[in-house]
């Protein structure tokens, strides 16, 4: 008789007992070899092997493709063992020969296939291009790697197969296993360590003991030393399993039990679905946890097709597994044979028919082998036992259905969920139907057909987890996120402020990408840039009021060929369902490119379509921050309002009906392409709307420069922007036709908007943002009225900013403090305001006194108070604020 | 074939209260039957099931409980052993044979089935 022994850490040994089995071929009911059976001490001995060759790092460190090759190495003896594996197989599990035969090569192929997906495709680092977090910027990136010490353990049906796809998804990721074959058929999984040493794989990756999985599986599936288990067998073993390893915590990946249902649709090729269900149920002698064990067939078909497979059940030929002429051989074991005829003996206490089979096969000069003949019964309601528990043998419940909603229900109507077939010459329809079957698997005109890079695994009881494929060898890994700051700097950190009393954040980040273009007549640029784009069809966005003053048309005209129709239903205060109806108006013009015409609603509402016409959906599945990873369609700003700055921020403002409140869109990918500053496009401005949008941007620059995130490029925007303002607005007041001065505000905006999207904006605009949703206070006029009060509540925490501000506003700081500078500047505003008659009370603006406490509430917590040069927290203050203001 | 008294089962203490108290909670009188038993995928096992008397029996009445094996399952099997085991996993009967059906028999635990 053949002798095998345990193969751990690169050589094989004998049971540290001395205890040997037998195993038994099927075919004869004789044992045919001696195999060592491992105890506790040899599984330990086992586990610190796989143990020590993971830790060492001599496996799991090594470079994948260097790995991969060694695996490949594996294949090759794996081919080169080819038919003593064959015969092996079929000797100690009953498979047929003209199945067997076929295992060496189907294994190794496994193997050669998942070394090459290691070696090349299998993702081991994975750049995160979005984090998610507007506070931690820097890279983030994914690495998969090796969870560690695996345990394998796998059945007696196909011992080969089993083998393989475990010990080649654990090495190829980089573990170590410890295998334990079923111990009905240990034979070929213990060939497969001389594969394995003959590759070069160093020792101690792979080890494989076998023995009672009663003896070895608590040792196996408790060791700390043990990183996952996977397993293939019953569900009753597997929830035991599972709940052992819980207590470490241990990976689990189990791969169970099944009563898949063949689905027999009335339109099905008849020949192909009785094949189909014969090999689906019969194939293996049954003894396949994913068979076609319920075959449920359409009513309209049914008589011919239960006779049709009869008849090709009765072709079948049972004999010795070695006998090249069998087409089904033995049951495995002893045990498995009786679990059969107890099972076809409830079947028909339970009610069912059988159509054939039903009783032992007798197969000459074989008497002590488990033959069985296939096994056919009908009349089976799918509430009995024979329908609900797995059988593992050649036998099979038909079961009549109606409609594909009546299969379905049947089908699903299982504790199981692991494989399934439908058969149908329509395939939508059978498509249709798999997408109801709750199932791991679904074959449409075919069954057991498995590939290396298909996933293979269980819904419901049949399982957790995956083999084969990219999410098999995913199983085998573990992720781990890296993250490195883009600015270590505790002064740089806005998050680590939670624990300090800073209140500045020191780093510069500073990303402005919009082309500008000014100057005289400058409006006949556009063209260009649509050249300069590669873009062929721009539309239109704007408000009617804009398009009454015939600004829509001036753009229009200098568009000539390259118009295609504008868009002018924006509200000022814009919404998603407005930014919808845009995008779907672009869809329908194919617009490849966007000129928004008009103010801030505008432009923002521009900017979310641009985002939607590039990823499709709708505007609400866009909110987010730094989420995009590329350009958007290409968008061409000009502004016909001195205030917003939105023609280069990175933020699109809009209010969801949804959420009751204003939204946001902030990414560097939404800030315009173009911004063409053409003074003829706010000539006609009314004074009023000049002066507010003018005290925007002047909020805009002082917060900025005040802002917790100001740094030295803002500031000099800022400062700048501030001083145009200061001395252009009164200009413009004058002679609202001085091109020169309306120029000059519409730069100071767009220089406003630089500095306050990159720096960020403060209080004042926290609590404007508030008078506007609750008391429709327009936002300029909003933020120039608090402006001078919140620099004042600020001047202990930004005395050297605002003194700065003083000097941009005019005022002779000679002599003064930084202090009383810095209260100067606040006294300038006022001043400029009077000045250009801006409103200077809440009062005047009719917002009335009652509701100024629930105000205060919701302006600390807009997200703008965060960014504050003082610290925004008593909403008392805040309330005093609005008060002294009123 | 008819029904015949024999002795296969061998019943450990815990078990036995354990059984009776399944039975007692349910209000019903059944005996419990000794069958294999298989939840998928290659390892039959031996379990437990609430179930009338059939014909073929073999039948044991042990400390106020009636057991009954199918012949050609004590034939497999021989006698058996009932345990009850309860730890921080979980609770049940244990169930090992003279001949195991499967290599992981005494691994788990089994319910009585209804």
């Amino acid at each position: 008789m053949e002798e095998y022994k345990l193969f751990i850490n690169g050589e094989y040994v004998d049971a540290k007992s001395g205890e040997t089995f037998e195993s038994i071929d099927p075919g004869t009911g004789l044992p045919f070899a001696t195999i060592a059976k491992a105890g506790v001490e040899d599984a330990e001995a086992a586990i610190h092997a796989a143990r020590d060759a993971f830790d060492s790092g001599i496996w799991s460190d090594m470079d994948p493709k260097e790995r991969s090759r060694l695996v490949m190495n594996f294949a090759d003896n794996i081919t080169q063992q080819g038919l003593r594996l064959s015969i092996a197989e079929s000797t100690d599990s009953g498979q047929v020969m003209g199945l067997a035969k076929f295992m060496p090569m189907m294994g190794g192929n496994f193997v050669r296939n998942m070394a090459h997906y290691a070696m090349n495709d299998f993702p081991w680092t994975e750049e995160i291009l979005v984090s998610g977090n507007a506070f931690g910027p820097g890279r983030d990136y994914i690495r998969r790697e090796p969870i560690g010490v695996c345990v394998g353990i796998i059945p007696w049906n196909f011992p080969i197969m089993m083998a393989c796809w475990k010990i080649a998804s654990a090495i190829s990721m980089g573990n170590t296993i410890v295998l334990k074959p079923a111990s009905p058929t240990p034979v070929t999984a213990l060939i497969l360590g001389e594969c394995v040493k003959a590759a070069g794989i160093p020792a101690g990756v792979v080890n494989i003991i076998a023995g009672a999985g009663s003896e070895l599986g608590n040792v196996l599936c408790t060791h700390p030393l043990v990183d996952k288990v996977a397993f293939t067998g019953s569900t009753g073993i597997g929830t035991q399993i599972m709940k052992m390893a819980a207590d470490t915590v241990k990976k689990v990946s189990l791969e169970l039990g099944g009563k898949s249902a063949n689905i027999i649709l009335d339109d099905a090729d008849m020949e192909l679905a009785v094949e189909g269900s014969v090999y689906g149920t019969f194939y293996h002698q049954g003894q396949v946890c994913e068979s076609g064990t319920r075959v449920l067939v359409s009513d309209k078909i049914y008589d011919e097709f239960i006779e049709k497979m009869k008849a090709r059940t009765e072709e079948l030929r049972i004999g010795y597994q070695l006998e090249p002429s069998s087409h089904q051989g033995p049951i495995a074991n002893a045990a498995q044979f009786a679990t059969v005829e107890q099972y076809v003996k409830l079947g028909q206490e339970e009610g069912a028919r059988i159509l054939t089979g039903g009783k032992p096969a007798e197969v000459a000069g074989l008497e002590g082998g488990y033959y069985y003949e296939p096994t056919i019964f009908v009349d089976v309601d799918n509430s009995m036992r024979i329908a609900q528990e797995e059988i593992f043998g050649p036998v099979v419940c038909v079961i009549k259905f109606s409609s594909d909603e009546e299969a379905a229900a049947i089908a699903n109507d299982s504790k199981y969920g692991l494989g399934g077939g439908i058969f149908s010459q329509n395939t939508q329809r059978a498509e249709n139907l798999a997408a109801k079957i709750r199932t791991g698997t679904m074959w449409i005109n075919n069954y057991h057909s498995f590939g290396d890079y298909c996933p293979f695994g269980g819904y419901k009881e049949s399982g957790i987890g995956r083999e084969l494929g990219h999410q098999g060898l995913s199983e085998y890994t573990e992720i781990k996120r890296v993250h490195i700051s883009s600015h270590p700097d505790i002064n740089a950190n806005i998050a680590m402020q939670i624990i300090s009393d800073k209140n500045t954040i020191d780093m510069i980040n500073y990303n402005c990408p919009t082309n500008i273009i000014g100057g005289h007549g400058c409006l006949a640029a556009i063209a260009k840039e649509l050249v300069n784009f590669g873009c062929q069809r721009a539309m239109i966005m704007t408000d009617a009021g804009v398009k009454a003053a015939g600004l829509a048309d001036l753009a229009k005209n200098a568009l000539a060929g390259f118009y295609v129709g504008t868009f002018d239903n924006i509200a000022q205060d814009t919404d998603l369902d407005t930014v919808d109806e845009a995008t779907a108006y672009a869809r329908e013009l194919k617009a490849d490119c966007i000129v928004s015409v008009g103010g801030g609603s505008v432009i923002d509402t521009a900017k979310a379509v641009c985002v939607t016409l590039t990823n499709g959906g709708s505007a609400n599945d866009h909110l987010a921050v730094n989420r995009l990873t590329g350009p958007q369609t290409p968008h061409i700003v000009i502004p016909t309002t001195s205030g917003t700055g939105s023609e280069v921020t990175n933020v699109a403002v809009i209010k969801s009906k949804i959420a009751g409140r204003k939204v946001y869109i902030v990414d560097r990918w939404i800030t315009p392409n173009t911004a063409i500053l053409d003074a003829r496009f706010t000539m006609g401005l009314p004074e009023s709307l000049t002066v507010s949008t003018a005290m925007d941007a002047m909020t805009h620059s002082v917060e900025a420069l005040t802002s917790i995130m100001a740094n030295p490029i803002c500031d000099g925007q800022a400062l700048h922007a501030i001083r145009l303002i200061a001395e252009n607005l009164p200009l413009v007041v004058a002679n609202g036709q001085d091109e020169t001065a309306r120029q000059n505000l519409q730069i100071a905006a767009t220089m406003a908007g630089w500095a306050f999207g990159v720096a960020q904006v403060g209080l004042a605009h926290a609590m404007a943002h508030t008078l506007g949703i609750i008391h429709n206070v327009p936002h300029g006029v909003a933020c120039g009225l608090l402006l001078p009060g919140v620099m004042r509540y600020n001047v202990d925490h930004a005395t050297k900013k605002l003194a700065l501000a003083a000097q941009a506003l005019g005022v002779n700081t000679t002599g003064m403090s930084e202090r009383d500078a810095a209260l100067a500047a606040a006294d300038a505003v006022e001043n400029l305001m009077k000045s250009v008659k801006h409103p200077l009370r809440l009062s005047d603006v009719n917002v009335p006194k009652e509701g100024l406490d629930v105000a205060a509430f919701h302006a600390i917590a807009d997200m703008a108070a965060l960014f504050n040069a003082r610290p925004v927290n008593d909403p008392m203050e805040i309330f005093e604020l609005y008060n002294q203001l009123y | 074939m008819k029904r015949e008294n024999a002795s296969f089962v061998i019943l450990e203490i815990k078990a036995a209260a354990e059984l009776k108290r399944f039975l007692a909670e349910r209000e019903i009188q059944q005996l419990i039957r000794i069958e294999l038993q298989f939840s998928g995928c290659c390892d039959p096992a031996l379990g437990l099931r609430a179930d009338q008397m059939l014909e073929t029996d073999l039948i044991q009445e042990l400390d106020g409980l009636q057991f009954a094996i199918d012949r050609k399952t004590f034939a497999l099997v021989g006698n058996v052993r009932i345990g009850y085991k309860k730890s921080s996993e979980n609770a049940g009967f244990t169930l090992t044979s003279d001949q195991p059906v499967s290599e992981w028999e005494g691994f788990g635990v089994c319910q009585v089935r209804l």
